[in-house]
């Protein structure tokens, strides 16, 4: 059964849900700031443990680990498989051998498919990557009221049509998939086993099927919703509810958080100088290799 | 029934991800790998059954290197003096220190620069480390905890330029029997007209760390990648090489000696040339026997010397000949000597282009990858072919242990490993193999530790992986 709570936000009693939605937001930015940044496999698999363990302190339900977990198995071995078979720099090192290259005709062609170590490896990272960016985005949805998100956004000079639209496409994502639960529970009905086949042709025919009847109920539904938010007077300077203060300690965890990007930035182009040969400070020489086995 | 089905597909998915992750962590932090030594029931026994495996520890990731490459892959491997552990730098620049049962210690990082060279001091508390970057330093470690006493760069002395990325290197350290280590430091910087210019300096550590220069007040203007000293302290030894020779430099010959005490230059010696080079180059050598009274070199034509302590030439045997094969000359280069009883060992490398050293040659040079054992009176006493590229050559007690590498030419993958040898008979008194080619190896009367590297064949099979071996001796 569907169950269309997994995609919205929900009040708890955990340090997650009662930070404010500014210190979210700012310590979302600087994990994604991070996670960019970031080059070396270790850190970046650090702060990915990081990330999940948010959604530890939030108590994220099974059915939110669920849907969490699918997405980054995903997103894990997608990045790593593709990456694998893909990879195009050097040094490369075949670990296994998929397609030899004497296959006639196939083979010759391609010149054979192989599985390259530093592909899988150059995947993972790039999968931790996007891993972190979802797993931290998606405890900020389940943990935060779209409300609050709305009225940060426009304490923060964000563009009012811009932040209006942010917001309803964040809460439209659990109509989506509410609708596309409706579509296929509709089709199972007419006796239409879509997700039973291991065919790619009767997949395509499938997400066809699936996708025309929810992109019509999406139109619909814009369609109600503009009318509504015109109805309302959407765009007309009105009052806005302020926002309450700040707490200090969050204000200045933040600073903190921030002033280390900062400083890391300064590292890096630090590191990046001398590696590229253009200034090199012997007295930072244990900055430098800190950035070498760390960062 | 349906709730049950959902619960074992719940608890697969989640199996599935946390055995992802936990696979995820195990290649991002192979120091969580279990890398202990074999089980009772897995020990392996050497082909005659005088060594018995007691550890095999991976390493972490290297680049795999096939025949088409030039060169090994990165590895230093050695034993403390009193025989307890095993102190390995690997190609990501980290220094592991093991027992002999292949039990991690510690493990450290040097930072951005790459390992070039690796010592225990005599005392085997401290552990002497090189690397090769903008700072071209030698790290003192102390073997107890993996704390950095000292280190002291080079660049002080041999300069760099970033922008040309001509680094100092610590191409070799030594130590002697009374408490000093001696490092070597190199840097060369090659001009468009295609003359090089080198900077070297040797020097000398005590057990405080205070530092003595070889010579006191300016760089040599060759090549020094080796040096050695007698067990006193009192004679250091280097040879040279130049590959763009010319009047202007002022160390024109061959094998340098100086009171390792004062600083004073004692003597050199010029070394007689050999069709087609135009210089004696020495880049491994001279070796001081144990009683410090002879000196044993070997040059990249492929000649091996013999000089006594004061610098006279005792006697000079051709290894290799160098071969005009369709107009290139062919060669396998004069890599080790080894001081074994009364008995003098040099090794001949892989077959090499003089033409351009990074190609592949046609054909193998018959005298490439040999041991050449001599008496001291220079007679022939025995050659044995290993072949593969002898790596690394190391002496315990009466026997020559051999690194055996690759051998880019007959890609014969079986004769990679450990080989011990009797001496003078050069007889196999065992050998240890390895499935990928012996890079490095280290010995004592007890144990033999080797490096193994992994190979890629033509056809994209790797063999072997970046490990070491721990054999322990259970046979006369």
């Amino acid at each position: 059964m569907y169950n269309r709570q997994v995609w919205e936000a929900t009040p708890a009693d955990t340090p997650v849900h009662r930070l404010d939605v500014r210190t979210k937001l700012a310590l979302l930015a600087a994990i994604v700031i991070f996670a960019v940044g970031l080059e070396g496999p270790r850190p970046l698999f650090l702060l990915f443990l990081l990330s999940l363990g948010f959604h530890v302190v939030a108590r994220s339900s099974v059915e939110r680990w669920k849907i969490l977990i699918i997405f980054l198995l995903v997103g894990i071995w997608g990045a790593m498989v593709s990456q694998a078979l893909f990879y195009n720099q050097e040094p490369r090192t075949m670990i296994a051998c998929l397609l030899s290259p004497t296959t006639p005709w196939i083979g010759e062609l391609t010149g054979g498919i192989f599985v390259y170590r530093e592909g899988l490896e150059h995947g993972a990272v790039q999968a931790l990557r996007s891993g972190i960016m979802l797993a931290c985005g998606l405890l900020i949805c389940w943990t935060t009221d779209p409300r609050q998100l709305l009225q940060c956004f426009l304490h923060w000079k964000m563009p009012y049509p811009i932040a209006f639209m942010l917001i309803t496409s964040l809460r439209f994502l659990p109509v989506i998939f509410e609708e596309t639960a409706i579509v296929l529970t509709a089709q199972r009905l007419r006796g239409f086993e879509p997700l039973r086949t291991l065919s790619p042709i009767r997949w395509v025919r499938t997400a066809f099927y699936v996708l025309f009847p929810i992109l019509a109920r999406a139109l619909r539904r814009a369609a109600t919703l503009a009318l509504s938010v015109e109805s309302r007077g959407f765009g007309r300077c009105g009052h806005r509810a302020g926002m309450a203060a700040w707490p200090v300690v969050e204000r200045f965890a933040c600073l903190t958080v921030f002033t280390g990007i900062t400083a890391g930035a300064v590292l890096k182009t630090l590191y990046s100088l001398q590696f590229n040969g253009i200034i090199y400070f012997p007295g930072l020489r244990g900055v430098y290799d800190f950035m070498a086995v760390w960062l | 029934m349906n709730g049950m089905k959902q619960k074992i597909l719940t608890a697969g998915l989640f199996l599935l991800f946390f055995g992802s992750l936990a696979g995820l962590a195990l290649h991002i932090f192979p120091e969580f790998q279990p890398t202990d030594g074999l089980s009772a029931s897995s020990k392996i026994s050497s082909r005659v059954g005088r060594y018995e495996k007691t550890a095999e520890i991976l390493l972490g990731k290297v680049e795999i290197r096939g025949y088409k490459q030039m060169g090994s892959t990165p590895g230093l491997v050695r034993l403390s003096p009193d025989g307890a552990r095993i102190v390995v730098g690997t190609e990501a620049g980290e220094v592991l220190l093991f027992d002999l049962q292949g039990g991690r210690i510690w493990s450290r990082k040097i930072g951005m620069g790459k390992i070039s060279a690796l010592e225990f001091s005599q005392d085997s508390r401290r552990i002497f480390v090189g690397e090769n970057s903008q700072q071209g330093a030698v790290i003192c470690i102390d073997a107890a905890t993996g704390s950095e006493r000292w280190r002291k760069a080079s660049v002080d002395e041999l300069g760099v330029d970033i922008r040309q990325k001509t680094f100092p290197g610590i191409m070799s350290i030594t130590v002697d029997g009374v408490g000093n280590a001696y490092a070597v430091a190199l840097r060369s910087i090659r001009f468009p007209n295609g003359k090089t210019e080198y900077f070297a300096r040797i020097y000398k550590f005590d057990e405080q760390g205070v530092m003595t220069l070889f010579p006191r007040d300016h760089n040599l203007d060759v090549w020094v990648s080796w040096c050695d000293v007698d067990k006193n302290g009192t004679n250091l030894v280097f040879a040279t090489s130049d590959y763009t020779p010319g009047p202007e430099r002022k160390y024109k010959d061959n094998i340098y000696a100086f009171d390792a005490q004062t600083g004073v230059l004692r003597w050199s010696q010029a070394l007689p040339t050999v069709a087609p080079y135009d210089r004696t180059n020495m880049r491994f050598g001279p070796e001081i026997s144990e009683d410090g009274q002879y000196l044993g070199g070997v040059s990249a034509d492929g000649r091996a010397f013999f000089l006594d302590a004061d610098g006279k030439l005792l006697w000079a045997r051709t290894l290799s000949a160098p071969q005009k094969i369709q107009g290139i000359y062919l060669n396998a280069t004069g890599l080790h000597i080894r001081h074994v009883g009364e008995y003098v060992a040099f090794s001949t490398g892989n077959t090499y282009n003089r033409a351009n050293w990074q190609l592949p040659t046609p054909v193998e040079h018959p005298q490439s990858n040999s041991i050449f054992l001599f008496d001291r009176e220079g007679n022939l006493r025995k050659r044995r072919n290993l072949g593969g590229m002898v790596e690394e050559l190391k002496v315990t007690g009466s026997q020559l242990i051999v690194a055996v590498g690759r051998n880019i030419r007959t890609k014969d993958a079986a004769v990679h490993g450990m080989v011990a040898l009797s001496t003078p008979e050069l007889d196999i008194v065992d050998s240890m193999p390895m499935e990928g080619p012996c890079v490095a190896v280290a010995a004592n009367d007890a144990y033999i530790v080797g490096m193994e590297a992994p190979l890629q064949l033509d056809g994209g099979e790797v063999l072997g992986a970046y490990r070491i071996h721990v054999w322990k001796r259970i046979g006369l």
